[in-house]
């Protein structure tokens, strides 16, 4: 990744797995208002369900992208250790263009069938179905774009520290 | 076309292809074979209907749970109360490795995060005791086994979700054989304390000392009796019980003064980094099971095993093995996602009572955690302890072959796990 990229990048994975951590937050207090409206209000929204299960798949979706540049994604990490350098970095460039093949297939056949649902309403927020569908590109799209701007380098694994934000 | 699919699968896992992409890439093969105009169509309704469950809504607010419990410090007070009750025996780090790991296993579900908390205290601990670095770190990621059978489990409702089954039945079957590995660990630690010849430290604990420390961890006690009545007695759903211990633990950690506010919000932030890793898989996974429903494999394996249909034990033994070589070579979530719809047919015609099946599965795959090549628990043990991990690869053995006899404990003798919930669900 060239310097003039680490900082859009940086920015990128923050924004995104912010947003994802408050929807997360949300998601916690829609499922006690439930709760609370249920045994104190005498009857819950029907609503929360819905709202929960929405917001985690956003969450998920957008978080997508940046736990796979920190390396989060669970994988094994062991041939590419014992391989010789030239067949570790032919290696990470199959990683590389297979993750980057699948996340924009990925986006653009999920953008398509997000519009072809676009006649549903949900039950229960009664918002096109399109809406909560938009998750799977835009986590998908994000994905290609963090793994264009991250390049056919290593991942890091979960118990390494991925690598500094900027250089000296 | 089953076979053609396993060798990518297994193939993508080898090359260190994130699990998620070696799946996605599983289930564009898959379609190959099937109809490869289905693509468009069916791999994003599978992928968004895989998560698109409330059921599974609980499992990032249990993993919450349990981050925050780490932040609110209340695991300090769980081993300071497992130190008191068995550290004072011969081997007693090693037995308050385990009795940490049943307490923890109350509020946090996952194997993996029981390792990392508790290996990293621990495992220094039991090294001053005397201890072998590799048994140290075998017994951590060992007594971690028993966080995923133990009421809550980010597997039992995985399992429940998948078979319609009630999680509530699930939690109470897990209570026992919970509590038969940590007796399992615990005996295995004291057969290795006498070898070794570690002496024995202090005496018992003064009665108010017990108490002010009981008092002190009794909050994060009560936590897996609330979240299990709750779900029992139908007050509350497993989701909803999830989001209420999260906030039983952050108010918990607020009042007494341990959780601040970046304390939180980093809990909330790891609890999404884990979510977006276990929910890809389960996503991915369920294009990939789709594909194998619509090739008649749960059908097919039906078939192949009828002429055993009339001995529950011999098809648990049989779905055991396959279950435990899976395990072997693939991630939890992904291998319990695959096989669950593919076994439950077979279990139903034998006759098995699916909360058993449940909690067999689930020890399986638990199992799976620390077994060669793909144990994460084994991982991180070696980490936290700066092991070489093959070292722990040779010295893990005696940990599995203790769970393996846990786990056919609970083949032969189903009342082991289903007596719980008869008698009180």
């Amino acid at each position: 990744m060239t310097r003039f990229l680490r900082g859009p990048v940086a920015l990128v994975q923050r924004l995104s797995l912010w947003l994802a951590s408050a929807m997360l937050a949300i998601d916690l207090l829609a499922i006690l208002y439930g709760v609370f409206t249920r045994y104190v209000a005498g009857g819950a929204p029907i609503w929360t369900d819905e709202l929960a299960r929405y917001l985690i798949i956003g969450a998920v979706m957008l978080a997508m992208g940046t736990v796979w540049i920190e390396g989060g994604h669970m994988r094994v990490a062991l041939i590419e250790r014992l391989l010789p350098r030239a067949l570790g970095r032919l290696l990470s460039w199959y990683q590389w263009l297979l993750t980057l093949a699948i996340a924009f297939v990925g986006a653009w056949i999920s953008y398509r069938y997000a519009q072809s649902v676009s006649m549903f309403t949900s039950q229960g927020l009664g918002i096109s179905r399109t809406v909560p569908v938009m998750a799977m590109p835009i986590g998908f799209a994000m994905l290609a774009l963090l793994a264009l701007c991250h390049g056919p380098r290593p991942l890091p694994t979960l118990h390494e520290e991925p690598e500094p934000e900027t250089t000296p | 076309m089953t076979l053609a699919m396993l060798a990518v699968f297994l193939i993508h896992v080898l090359l260190g292809l994130p699990l998620f992409i070696a799946l996605l890439a599983t289930a564009v093969v898959g379609f190959f074979f099937v109809d490869v105009s289905m693509i468009p169509r069916m791999m994003p309704q599978q992928f968004f209907g895989g998560i698109n469950a409330f059921s599974l809504m609980a499992i990032p607010l249990f993993i919450l749970a349990g981050n925050l419990m780490n932040a609110s410090k209340l695991t300090d007070r769980l081993m300071a109360l497992a130190r008191l009750l068995v550290g004072h025996l011969r081997g007693g780090m090693g037995h308050v490795n385990v009795v940490s790991s049943v307490f923890f296993a109350g509020v946090n579900g996952s194997a993996v995060a029981d390792t990392s908390a508790l290996g990293s205290l621990l495992v220094p601990a039991m090294r001053k005791e005397g201890y072998s670095t590799a048994f140290a770190a075998g017994l951590t990621a060992g007594s971690s086994l028993i966080g995923p059978i133990i009421p809550p489990s980010i597997f039992m409702i995985l399992y429940a979700s998948l078979t319609n089954t009630s999680v509530g039945d699930l939690f109470l079957a897990g209570v026992i054989p919970g509590l038969l590995l940590g007796v399992a660990f615990m005996t295995m630690n004291a057969v290795h304390a006498w070898r070794i010849g570690l002496p024995k430290r202090g005496g018992w604990p003064s009665k108010r000392e017990l108490a002010v420390t009981a008092l002190g961890a009794l909050p994060a006690l009560i936590a897996p009796f609330i979240i299990v009545a709750g779900i029992v007695m139908g007050v509350v759903t497993p989701t909803e019980s999830g989001a209420l211990t999260a906030l039983y633990v952050a108010l918990y950690g607020v009042v007494a003064g341990n959780l601040t506010l970046p304390g939180l919000w980093k809990a909330i932030v790891d609890t999404t980094r884990l979510t977006a890793a276990i929910f890809v898989i389960m996503a991915a996974s369920s294009i990939v099971s789709w594909l194998l429903s619509y090739a008649q494999v749960p059908s097919q394996f039906v078939e192949l095993l009828t002429p055993y249909i009339d001995s529950p034990v011999i098809i648990l033994l049989l779905l055991s093995l396959i279950t435990f070589a899976t395990g072997m070579f693939m991630e939890e979530v992904s291998a319990l996602m695959l096989l669950t719809p593919i076994f439950a047919p077979i279990a139903m015609l034998a006759g098995i009572d699916m909360v058993h099946l449940g909690i067999i599965i689930t020890l399986n795959i638990t199992i799976a955690l620390i077994t060669p090549p793909m144990g994460a628990c084994v991982y991180v043990a070696a980490a936290v302890s700066r092991l070489e991990i093959t070292a722990l690869f040779r010295t893990i053995w005696p940990f599995v072959i203790t769970a393996l006899v846990v786990l056919m404990a609970l083949i032969l003798f189903p009342s082991l796990a289903l007596w719980l919930p008869t008698t009180l669900g």
